[in-house]
């Protein structure tokens, strides 16, 4: 494992040791509102594969790209504001 | 396990770290989503909890007609005469009357 990637999966570990990636997560399900507005898209996928035949990667191939897109820039600029000062606060893992 | 500092690193470095867990964030609540849908359609409330439109025939469900009258075997609600339930059917056995 080279040094770039146990450095991703110390600051994946402390994230969720902390706790502090559920609180980001939870941030981002309250204050966006996404799941609204990709109701129509999921309907859109199954009337298309039909209810019987639609699989999680038909969804997630369709709604993931769509739900990056919809993100508030507001929700985004504070949710990397918080990434930072993680990373600022926990400097050496 | 040695210790990994991030102080050492440029903060082009750091900002592209932050981009992508803020990346990770948002395709693992999609996916979360997605597996909550699924669940519903395959669990068979997808159109009560998740669909914006009324109709359950656009998702290639048959709505129930509802002739006034239960055509289940043992239902003993009355039905039309000769379509009813079949009578025997409806007592208890005897070691519970």
């Amino acid at each position: 494992m080279n040094k770039d990637t146990q450095m991703r999966a110390a600051i994946n570990h402390k994230l969720i040791e902390t706790g502090e990636r559920e609180c980001l997560k939870e941030a981002l399900r309250a204050k966006c509102g996404c799941k609204d507005q990709l109701q129509a898209h999921w309907e859109e996928v199954i009337k298309e594969k039909g209810l019987e035949h639609v699989t999680v990667d038909d969804l997630e191939a369709e709604v993931t790209p769509k739900g990056r897109a919809l993100v508030p820039d507001g929700v985004k600029k504070e949710l990397l504001r918080r990434i930072r000062t993680f990373l600022t606060q926990h400097a050496s893992l | 396990m040695e210790e990994i500092s991030l102080a050492n690193l440029d903060t082009n470095k750091l900002e592209a770290i932050a981009q992508e867990i803020y990346v990770d964030l948002i395709e693992d609540s999609c996916l979360g989503f997605c597996f909550e849908v699924h669940r519903a359609v395959k669990c068979g409330y997808f159109y009560l909890e998740f669909a914006d439109t009324g109709s359950v025939k656009e998702f290639g469900i048959q709505p129930v007609e509802d002739k006034g009258a239960c055509r289940l075997p043992l239902c003993s609600l009355p039905g039309e005469p000769g379509n009813g339930p079949d009578q025997q059917l409806q007592r208890s056995p005897p070691e519970f009357q």
